[in-house]
């Protein structure tokens, strides 16, 4: 297998799940979809060595939140996309009714701190593994969740009830 | 503990829209990889680059003094390309000033200051380096006199042969193909039409008081140890006038005259003895000095002559056959006369005429020097240490062209190395593996519902 394939075949594994880390990161569908394809991009000039060390998550998940960290970088190398990407129909139902005001939400906090509670609730990792991937202390992993759980709060008192879930 | 939050960000993810894969990622990607590397190498070439011209330059830098037996003898060594210039930061007064015509192929005046600093000084192609004064604080240059100490540059009008004892005046030659017409001390104009003209001017007054006219060039002269008489040698042997005429500066009467052959010539600045009895000439042997200067070979060596300045009388000394190549008489050491020497092809020196022929290096300049002169306070009375340049006293431009070198792959080094210790440090999980194994390898391009 050429490393063009292998990178297409990983490439395709990954998508979707890239898609709903970006969606939830951005809020936004096409600047998820130019953070896929940058996140991607990078992933390709670097996939001999990326390939080898049999990590490529961790590396991907790295470029993934720092360049959804750095904002501005996101949206001065936004690649043009020749299909627009498909929505999900939408949903009425109670559930999806507390996931769009989480959505919502979650744009309007800070990039580090969208990221953090993306790691530590949607990825599931712990404080020390949120720390190595966005490259910052355990503390400020702590310090940021709590001040990100604190703001949705204030800007969502409609989730109180999840988010009361999360004190525990 | 917080499902409900997880649960929620599950379901706002669910509905994200899966982009397609595009075809020209991996092209993309190979572009981007292939920019990357030329960019490593390129800075990788710049820091090779700067790092071998590094030590050559440096290297060139310094060079030891020679050893004389026991004695430690001065030394200059050379200059850096970089170095700080004069007029952005003055040095004087300076203990020597000498030429570089090895590192600058252009020519570069060097001044080293009593500080040990090292100035830069452009010299113009064709010109000399100039005459620094007894007190090291200036430098008279081809119209222009330059302030070692504030940097001033003041404007005199002709080309200097030698300064006065108390440094307040010079002995100028005004060589009327550089077109000067000037208004002098005594009323009289300076006429192009005239021949060439000896003047001296006062540093004080800003006058020039003309002495002589001179019909060839190029000339010599020599202040006396009291200031009042002068000593001029021109022309030459092949013009079928060349002489020595002692005059008085203040009736520009001649005392007595001398004419010299072609291996005599006035001794330099410092010609006339310390008791202001004579004159010093400089005798080649085996050539006339315009031969020996362009075949160096061709001179078995060297003598002094001393010409009485009353009478006119010469008198050789005892030592027969000295060595080296003298260029100026200096200055007077304990009795002694000190000579500049130094051939084209080996750096220049200042060096002690011992009566029985001996000779005594007390600076020694850098290989590659063309011209050196030191202040005659220095040479008669001071001591020498070993001078080298300072590589950090650069020029502004230097150090912008280095950062501009070692930026570029130093920040590659620290990127890289901060980047593996991130990819070491990251945890070894999948991507969203928080969200449930089903969805982690979800295959195709639609959302996932």
């Amino acid at each position: 297998m050429t490393y063009a394939e292998s990178f297409e075949e990983y490439a395709r594994s990954r998508l979707p799940m890239l898609a709903r880390v970006a969606y939830l990161l951005t809020g936004d569908p096409y600047l998820a979809d130019d953070l896929v394809q940058l996140t991607l991009l990078r992933l390709a000039s670097r996939w001999e060595q990326v390939s080898a060390a049999r990590e490529p998550d961790a590396y991907v998940r790295r470029i993934l939140y720092t360049q959804h960290v750095s904002w501005r970088r996101v949206r001065r190398e936004a690649l043009p996309v020749a299909v627009l990407p498909e929505r999900a129909a939408a949903d009425f139902a109670g559930e999806t009714v507390t996931a769009l005001a989480v959505r919502e939400a979650l744009a309007r906090l800070a990039p580090r701190q969208r990221a953090v509670l993306v790691l530590r609730y949607f990825e599931d990792l712990s404080e020390a593994e949120t720390a190595a991937v966005l490259g910052v202390a355990v503390g400020t992993v702590k310090s940021q969740t709590r001040d990100a759980l604190a703001r949705l709060r204030r800007i969502a008192p409609e989730l109180s009830d999840s988010l009361a879930e999360v004190n525990r | 503990m917080s499902e409900t939050l997880r649960e929620a960000l599950r379901r706002a993810a669910e509905s994200a829209p899966v982009p397609r894969l595009d075809g020209q990622l991996w092209r993309r990607g190979r572009r981007r990889r292939r920019m990357r590397r030329a960019a490593t190498t390129l800075a990788g070439l710049l820091l090779v680059a700067g790092l071998a011209t590094l030590p050559g330059l440096a290297g060139g830098g310094v060079l030891p003094g020679p050893a004389q037996g026991d004695v430690i003898v001065g030394s200059l060594g050379k200059p850096f390309p970089w170095q700080l210039s004069h007029e952005a930061g003055p040095n004087g007064p300076v203990v020597a000033v000498f030429t570089d015509d090895d590192t600058f192929s252009a020519g570069a005046g060097v001044l080293v200051g009593q500080d040990g600093s090292y100035r830069l000084l452009p010299i113009d192609p064709g010109k000399e380096l100039g005459l620094v004064s007894p007190d090291g604080r200036h430098l008279a240059r081809d119209f222009q006199l330059v302030d070692l100490v504030t940097g001033r540059v003041g404007a005199v009008y002709g080309r200097p042969l030698a300064w006065s004892p108390d440094g307040r005046r010079l002995l100028l030659w005004v060589d009327r193909a550089d077109g000067f017409t000037r208004q002098y001390v005594d009323g009289a104009e300076s006429d192009p039409a005239r021949p060439d003209e000896i003047v001296v001017y006062d540093l004080d007054t800003d006058q020039s008081l003309p002495i002589m006219n001179v019909d060839t060039a190029p000339p010599v002269g020599a202040f006396a140890p009291d200031g009042d008489r002068i000593a001029v040698s021109y022309g030459t042997a092949d013009s079928g006038l060349h002489q020595l005429v002692i005059v008085d500066d203040i009736t520009g009467s001649p005392s007595t005259s001398h004419v010299l052959t072609g291996e005599q010539r006035l001794a330099g600045p410092a010609a006339w003895t310390p008791d202001g009895r004579s004159v010093v000439l400089t005798v080649a042997d085996g050539c006339a000095w315009s031969a020996c200067q362009a075949r160096p070979d061709s001179l078995r060596g060297w003598r002094m002559q001393y010409v009485d300045a009353a009478t006119g009388a010469v008198t050789d000394e005892e030592a027969r056959g000295r060595a080296g190549l003298p260029r100026a008489l200096a200055g007077w050491r304990d009795g002694l006369p000190v000579f500049v020497e130094g051939g084209r092809f080996s750096p220049p020196e200042l060096v002690v005429a011992r009566p029985g022929g001996g000779r005594e290096v007390l600076l020694a300049g850098p290989a590659g020097a063309g011209e050196l002169d030191v202040p005659r306070d220095l040479v008669e009375h001071g001591t020498f240490g070993v001078y080298t340049a300072n590589p950090l006293q650069a020029q502004p431009w230097a150090f912008v062209g280095l950062a501009a070198c070692l930026a570029p792959p130093v920040v590659l080094l620290v990127v890289l190395r901060l980047r593996r210790r991130a990819l070491r440090a990251l945890p070894g999980l999948r991507v969203g593996q928080g969200a449930g194994p089903d969805d982690l390898r979800a295959e195709g391009g639609d959302a996932v519902a």
